[in-house]
C-alpha cells in the first residue's frame, strides 16, 4: 500500500479541504492518505464517509495536530 | 457522526443557509427605504415609531436573518452538533422569520395591534424554539468547546431578548403594556450584547484565525469573554441596583473595547498579506465596536454631544457598524465556500461517470474582488453617512440612506452571482451523471 503525506497546517480554510479531496482524487485505489492539520476537519468527514472512504484521526498532544489517515474500503 | 444536512442528493446543504443569507441584504434594503422615506426625523431619537421599524429591519431581518442562517451551517461543521430536519426546519425558520418580520416593522410604522399580535405569534415562538434547539443540539454533542459554549449562550441571550421583545409587542397589541423604557433596555442589552456580541466573540474565536490565518487569540481571553459578557448581563438585569448596573454599563464596555483591539490586533499579523474582503469588514466592524460601546457608556453617564441621541448613535454604530459590517464579510466567505464544496462534492464521492468532465471554480473566482471591493466602499461611505445624518439632518439623511441601499443592493447582486453559478453548474453535473 503506498502512503502519501499531505501538510495542510498554515493553510486558510476551505484551502485544506480543497487540497485533501484533490490529493484523494489522484490516489491509487490501494493508497493511503495520511494527512496532518492543525484542527480536526469535521467537515471532511461525513465526505469521506459518503465517498466510501475510511478514516482514523489521532492527536498529537505534544506539537497539538491531527494525523489523519484516509484509506478505501477492503485494506 | 451523521450529518444529513451535508447529504448530496439534492444538495440541502446550499439552500439551507443561503436563503437565509439571501434575504438579509433584502431586509438592508428595507431598512434604507424606510430611512429615505422618512427623512431623517427617525435619525434624532430611538424611541420613535419610524426608528424602531428601522432597527428591526436590521436586527431581525439582517443581523438574526444571516446569524440563524449561519448557525444551520455551523452547528455541524465547526461543533458537529446535528440540527434535528435541519434543511426542513430551515424552510420553515426562514419563512416565519421573513413574514414575522415584515409585520413587525409596519406594526411599528402604523401602529396596528393586529401587527404587533402576528409578529409576535410568527416570531416568538419560532425564535425560541430555535435557541432552544441550538442549545440541546450542543448538548448532545458531549464536548463543548469554546466557541460552541459561546453559541449556548448567545443561543440564550436570544431566547430572553425574544421574550422581552414578544412581552412589549404584546402589550401594543392589547395595550396592556406602555412604552418602558427600562424593559426597552434590557431588551435592547440582551440583544446587542447577549445574542450579537456574545456569539460574534464566539464565532471570531474559530473563524479569523481559520479563514484569515492570524495566531489563535490569547489565552484565556475569549475562552471567558463569553462568560463575562453574559455574567454582566445578568448580574446588571437581575438586581436593581443603580451602582450596580453602572458598573456592569462600565465593564461590558471595557470588554466591547478589549475585544476590538485584540482582534484588530490580530487581524494585523495575518501570516497572508495580501487584500481580503472579510479582513476588510472584520477591521470595519471592529473600528466601529470601538465608538460604538464608548458612546453606549458616555450615553449612559448623561453625556451629550450636540443635542444628538448617543443611545441611537451608539446603537447605529454596535448594529450597522460593528454586526452588519462582519455577517457582510462572513457572508462573502460562507457563499463561494459552498458553491464551490457543492460543485465539488458529486466528483469527490463518485457520482459522477468515469472520465466525465466537470467544473468546480476557483473558489475565489466565485465573486469577483472588485465588485466586493465598490460594495464595502458604499457600505463604509452608508456608515459614515448615517453617523454624520444623526447630528445633520437634510441632504446627509438621503444621502446616507441612498448609499446603505446601494451597499445592499450590490451585496445581494454579489451573492446572487455566486448563486447563479452554482445553479448553473449543479445541473450540468446532474445531467452528466
Amino acid at each position: 500500500m503506498k502512503t502519501r503525506s499531505l501538510d495542510v497546517r498554515g493553510l486558510e480554510a476551505p484551502e485544506p479541504l480543497e487540497r485533501i479531496l484533490g490529493a484523494l482524487e489522484s490516489l491509487p485505489g490501494d493508497g493511503r492518505l495520511e494527512v496532518i492539520h492543525w484542527r480536526e476537519p469535521l467537515l471532511l468527514y461525513p465526505i469521506l464517509e459518503e465517498g466510501g472512504w475510511r478514516h482514523k484521526t489521532e492527536y498529537n498532544e505534544q506539537d497539538r495536530t491531527y494525523l489523519i489517515s484516509i484509506w478505501k474500503d477492503g485494506q | 457522526m451523521n450529518l444529513g444536512a451535508l447529504s448530496l442528493e439534492n444538495a440541502p446543504g446550499f439552500w439551507t443557509p443561503v436563503r437565509f443569507f439571501l434575504t438579509a441584504p433584502v431586509f438592508g434594503m428595507l431598512a434604507a427605504g424606510l430611512i429615505f422615506v422618512d427623512g431623517g426625523q427617525l435619525l434624532q431619537s430611538r424611541w420613535l415609531p419610524g426608528s424602531l421599524a428601522v432597527a428591526h429591519a436590521f436586527t431581525l431581518g439582517y443581523i438574526a436573518m444571516a446569524m440563524l442562517g449561519a448557525l444551520f451551517q455551523m452547528l455541524p461543521v465547526l461543533m458537529g452538533a446535528v440540527f434535528p430536519q435541519a434543511a426542513r426546519a430551515a424552510m420553515i425558520v426562514h419563512l416565519l422569520m421573513t413574514l414575522g418580520t415584515l409585520c413587525l416593522v409596519f406594526a411599528f410604522l402604523v401602529q396596528r395591534p393586529l401587527l404587533f399580535a402576528a409578529a409576535v405569534v410568527l416570531l416568538a415562538p419560532v425564535l425560541i424554539l430555535f435557541g432552544a434547539g441550538v442549545l440541546v443540539a450542543i448538548f448532545r454533542t458531549g464536548k463543548v468547546s469554546t466557541t460552541a459554549r459561546a453559541v449556548q449562550l448567545a443561543a440564550l441571550g436570544l431566547i430572553v431578548t425574544v421574550m422581552l421583545g414578544g412581552y412589549m409587542a404584546l402589550g401594543h397589541a392589547f395595550g396592556t403594556a406602555p412604552i418602558n423604557n427600562v424593559l426597552t433596555n434590557y431588551h435592547a442589552a440582551w440583544g446587542v450584547i447577549g445574542w450579537i456580541l456574545i456569539l460574534a466573540v464566539g464565532v471570531s474565536e474559530q473563524v479569523i484565525p481559520m479563514f484569515l490565518t492570524t495566531p489563535p487569540y490569547p489565552g484565556l481571553f475569549n475562552k471567558r469573554l463569553a462568560y463575562l459578557l453574559m455574567l454582566l448581563l445578568v448580574a446588571g438585569s437581575l438586581l436593581p441596583l443603580r451602582g450596580l448596573e453602572l458598573a456592569a454599563v462600565v465593564l461590558a464596555g471595557c470588554l466591547m473595547l478589549a475585544y476590538a483591539v485584540v482582534t484588530l490586533q490580530l487581524l494585523g499579523k495575518r501570516r497572508r498579506k495580501r487584500f481580503d474582503i472579510t479582513n476588510a469588514y472584520w477591521q470595519v466592524g471592529m473600528l466601529c465596536l470601538v465608538p460604538g460601546a464608548g458612546t453606549n457608556v458616555y450615553s449612559y453617564f448623561g453625556g451629550a454631544m450636540g443635542g444628538a441621541d448617543l443611545a441611537l448613535l451608539s446603537g447605529l454604530l454596535l448594529l450597522v457598524g460593528f454586526a452588519v459590517s462582519i455577517i457582510n464579510g462572513m457572508l462573502y466567505k460562507i457563499v463561494p465556500f459552498l458553491v464551490w464544496l457543492n460543485l465539488r462534492m458529486p466528483a469527490v464521492m463518485g457520482k459522477l461517470k468515469p472520465g466525465t468532465r466537470y467544473y468546480t471554480p476557483n473558489i475565489h473566482e466565485v465573486i469577483n474582488v472588485r465588485p466586493m471591493q465598490v460594495q464595502l466602499m458604499f457600505h463604509v461611505a452608508g456608515l459614515l453617512l448615517l453617523v454624520a445624518a444623526v447630528f445633520f439632518q437634510g441632504l446627509t439623511v438621503y444621502a446616507a440612506a441612498t448609499a446603505v441601499l446601494v451597499s445592499n443592493l450590490l451585496l445581494l447582486l454579489n451573492l446572487a452571482h455566486a448563486v447563479r453559478l452554482y445553479r448553473k453548474y449543479s445541473s450540468r453535473a446532474i445531467a452528466v451523471r
